[in-house]
């Protein structure tokens, strides 16, 4: 005779699985419109108010903890900046003019970059709760007018793309995420590049398309931008820190330093590109 | 019972809000702890695989919601997790106070690669990578730390008792 237990414990397993293949099945192939999407947006929907209501009495001690953990990084960071602007300093003062008058005339908006563009503030409420990707909750969503693949950027430059949205709440995808890919174009030379995320931000890698205009170390990396892609031309995502190539390669290795880190951002505008 | 799964409902609103508030902002080597998965761990110790693989279902489901993978995928990974503990652990009556983090060490293991590796199956490609295993050993670690008060918590909400008032003998003891 068959242990009750035992079939009790087969039984619970099987509708374990199939009840997470079912959901799996639903999520993956209904897309955010699907039932998958809408048991996600009205369970954050749901929990906005309270996660609110927690970060904001929590977020003293998550910066006393984001001190304590990051203060060797910081020392180490304030090191490497000084020596960037010793160096920065004295090179390119005729480029530099140039792009003082650039940033002037551009100054006249809020943002240096994306003029034109309709965007909606928004605030950075909360970080990524999982480990294997780079994402942070804006308190915005789609009664605010955001949409999935909407660009997002700081004063800084970009910072990522809407990947999720519901009424109250959306998620952005870092630059730095797994998930995450960009056109880059040399602002100097003109060389082409595709950036895909590394987790190890804010340093990333991309590999430059052509042999020929290369990247240069110092460099500024824009996106390129296309009416069909989320991301607006010309909007700064980083600099290019080292490149390497060996002889006889097609691409260069190019690591780039990304100007916005999302982790350390509060207030970031999304853009409503293409312009409707 | 229906008094034991409102308590444990609230517990997991509780671990969801936890999760998704207060752990972003106390990363350590760039991780936080499966909350959910540590309680359904302490659950399918104490009280068996059935109970355990449920909530550590419902705790995964909870978390998908605010992931980019597909909804379920945690879902499986937790309660297939803490189902296995379930079953092997009900099979010690008192385990040593140092067991309990290291059960949610070895749970973190297993169901960071079942997170993985399901994950590969299902088309997340991304999740496949050397940088994956690191964060699952760093998670685990944490899970570990978290579970020396996750463990008498969950424990606690999730005891039945009967009608008299009495606790019920712990499962799978004689």
């Amino acid at each position: 005779m068959a242990d009750p237990r035992s079939n009790r414990r087969r039984t619970i397993l099987i509708l374990l699985v199939l009840a997470s293949i079912t959901f799996i099945t639903l999520d993956t192939r209904g897309g955010d419109k699907g039932i998958g999407g809408r048991i996600r947006n009205t369970a954050r929907d749901a929990f906005a108010p309270v996660q609110s209501g927690v970060d904001d009495l929590l977020s003293p001690i998550g910066d006393w903890w984001d001190g304590v953990t990051r203060a060797g990084d910081i020392k180490d960071e304030n090191r490497r900046l000084r020596r960037e602007l010793q160096a920065a300093r004295g090179r390119d003062h005729a480029a530099r003019a140039a792009l003082k008058e650039n940033a002037a005339l551009k100054q006249t908006a809020n943002l240096p970059f994306a003029l034109g563009i309709p965007a909606v503030d928004a605030q950075i409420i909360l970080g990524s709760p999982g480990n294997f990707e780079s994402t942070v909750g804006l308190n915005k969503g789609t009664d605010d007018g955001v949409g999935i693949d909407m660009a997002v950027v700081s004063g800084d430059g970009l910072i990522g793309r809407v990947s999720q949205v519901s009424r109250r709440r959306s998620t952005v995808l870092l630059l730095s995420d797994r998930d995450s890919g960009v056109s880059v174009r040399d602002a100097q030379t003109g060389a082409l590049g595709v950036m895909n995320g590394s987790p190890d931000a804010p340093q990333q890698t991309l590999d430059a398309q052509d042999a020929k205009p290369v990247m240069k170390r110092g460099d500024v990396l824009v996106t390129v931008g296309s009416e069909a892609g989320p991301f607006p031309p010309d909007v700064p995502v980083g600099r290019i820190v080292s490149v390497t190539s060996r002889p006889g390669d097609l691409s260069a290795r190019v690591v780039v330093a990304l100007y916005a880190d999302g982790n350390r951002t509060e207030f970031v505008r999304v853009l409503k590109f293409p312009t409707p | 019972m229906i008094v034991r799964s409102m308590r444990l409902a609230l517990l997991l609103v509780l671990l969801v809000v936890l999760q998704t508030t207060v752990f972003p902002h106390v990363r350590i080597a760039g991780v936080v702890p499966d909350l959910g998965l540590v309680a359904a761990v302490a659950i399918a110790v104490r009280y068996g695989p059935e109970l355990g693989a449920g909530f550590g279902f419902a705790a995964g489901l909870a978390a998908d919601v605010f992931l980019q993978t597909p909804l379920g995928l945690g879902a499986l990974a937790f309660g297939l997790t803490a189902f296995l503990v379930g079953v092997m652990q009900t099979r010690l009556v008192s385990p040593a106070w140092w067991m309990r983090p290291a059960v949610a060490v070895g749970a973190g293991i297993v169901s960071g690669l079942l997170f993985i590796g399901l994950g590969a199956v299902v088309g997340q490609h991304q999740l496949v990578a050397v940088h994956s295993l690191r964060i699952v050993g760093f998670a685990a670690i944490y899970d570990g730390v978290v579970a020396l008060v996750l463990f008498p918590m969950a424990a606690a909400v999730a005891k039945p008792r009967d009608l008299a008032g009495v606790q019920v003998a712990r499962y799978g003891a004689s």
